[in-house]
């Protein structure tokens, strides 16, 4: 193969790096498990699923909003979701006016009901806006959610923190 | 682990609808519950194991050509190419992803210009309204596009129109054309437009998407050390040029 600064044993390298986070998961399916009942008892009063997190976890609430919205497989019944990241007018707005740790926690404020699901998305865990939302979603009765890395977890504001 | 006590809130009522199956929580019953909590958690183990076997199948299946194609996407920026990605659905938003990865990638990775042709909904809805969604993603790479740039198109079928009509459009234009695709390919994988075609070979699209997902993040790790391995040799070269030509040169 011709030199390019890069081979196939980086390749190799780079997936090897992505399967303990799996076997993370997998070690966490009991309470992925828990967090589905969960999030169907919300679903069965009737409440929504709302996502929110930054940059690429931006694309994820988008991504998650859909599969709910407009399940895939034939036959799936469609259940309501929105990502809070999709307003770009709404994003812009209060984050110039209020600041970006607020973007989440306003939309929450003024589109969330008491019998939904707030799925905060946080690589790091410490996302400013995600924690904020996630605050103002449990003070609202929300059911809260959390997403991140392992290290994430710990005293984090949300009753259930899957690790990916 | 927490314990969220949401248990003890009741159960959800038995309804006869007919996609009960595929969402277990909705109807099922107390008496049952413990029975579905291990079957979604055994769900959950199984899916991580179907992801990282399939990781294994495209690795060993396109792992060499994941190093071409990074290798000719960190070419096409160093001639001053960007990055336009597209994909419908869920696959808009790993478009969305893959140029954000490009863009802003945070830390100490280098930036480089990529942006998604499904963000500009005022775009979108104007060319689907107007024309027709099959033209939405080739008509704006025929208003953007230039020779050096690079098209990324997602599709899990293989077979979405308006992301086979942009690949024709950029091949048109001379753009390195970038296609992932799941299944066997669809008709992505008839097309003679796209010069890397990355298919993951699964017959479930969750299980397609997250292995699309390692691909582009592996093109742009890939692709980041290409470039900087490219601009180092740049400057090698130029510094012995200039030691050879002597200080006059500058």
């Amino acid at each position: 193969m011709p030199a390019y600064g890069i081979d196939s044993s980086q390749v190799r390298r780079l997936f090897e790096r992505r399967e303990a986070p799996l076997r993370t998961l997998a070690g966490t399916a009991d309470q992925v498990a828990r967090t589905c009942h969960a999030m169907s008892l919300r679903f069965h009063r009737g409440g929504k699923l709302v996502v929110f997190g930054n940059g690429g976890p931006s694309t994820d609430a988008q991504h998650l909003a859909v599969e709910f919205v407009h399940p895939v497989i034939v036959g799936k019944r469609a259940l309501p979701a929105i990502s809070l990241t999709s307003d770009v007018a709404t994003l812009t707005g209060i984050a110039n006016d209020k600041g970006i740790d607020e973007v989440f926690a306003h939309q929450i404020d003024y589109l969330a009901e008491p019998a939904d699901i707030a799925l905060g998305l946080s690589s790091d865990g410490n996302c400013g806006n995600v924690l904020r939302g996630l605050r103002e979603a449990r003070d609202r009765g929300l059911l809260t959610i959390g997403m991140g890395a392992r290290a994430a977890a710990p005293s984090r504001p949300s009753r259930a923190w899957t690790t990916s | 682990m927490t314990s969220n006590g949401h248990f003890r809130n009741g159960s959800a009522s038995n309804g006869a609808h007919p996609t009960d199956a595929l969402y277990p929580f909705l109807s099922s019953g107390a008496s049952d519950l413990q029975a579905v909590l291990r079957e979604v958690s055994q769900s959950t183990v199984d899916k991580t194991e179907e992801i990282i076997a399939l990781r294994e199948t495209v690795l060993a299946q396109d792992g060499d050509r994941l190093v071409e194609c990074a290798a000719a996407m960190a070419a096409a920026f160093g001639a001053g190419g960007r990055l336009l990605s597209f994909g419908n659905g869920g696959s808009s938003t790993d478009a969305q992803e893959v140029a954000s990865l490009f863009l802003s990638p945070g830390g100490k990775s280098r930036p480089l210009p990529a942006f998604s042709l499904t963000n500009d909904i005022a775009v979108v809805t104007a060319l689907s309204n107007d024309i027709g969604f099959d033209v939405v993603y080739a008509r704006q790479i025929a208003a953007f596009g230039r020779k050096a740039d690079i098209a990324v198109g997602l599709s899990t079928s293989g077979n979405s129109d308006n992301l086979l009509r942009a690949f024709d459009e950029a091949q048109r234009r001379g753009i390195l054309t970038v296609g992932i695709a799941g299944y066997t390919g669809g008709k992505m994988a008839e097309l003679n437009s796209i010069d890397y075609l990355f298919v993951v070979p699964s017959a479930s699209v969750h299980r397609i998407q997250e292995a699309q997902t390692t691909i582009y993040h592996a093109l742009w790790e890939l692709t980041l050390a290409a470039f900087d391995a490219q601009a180092v040799a740049d400057r090698t070269v130029a510094s012995s040029e200039s030691i050879t030509m002597g200080p006059t040169k500058f």
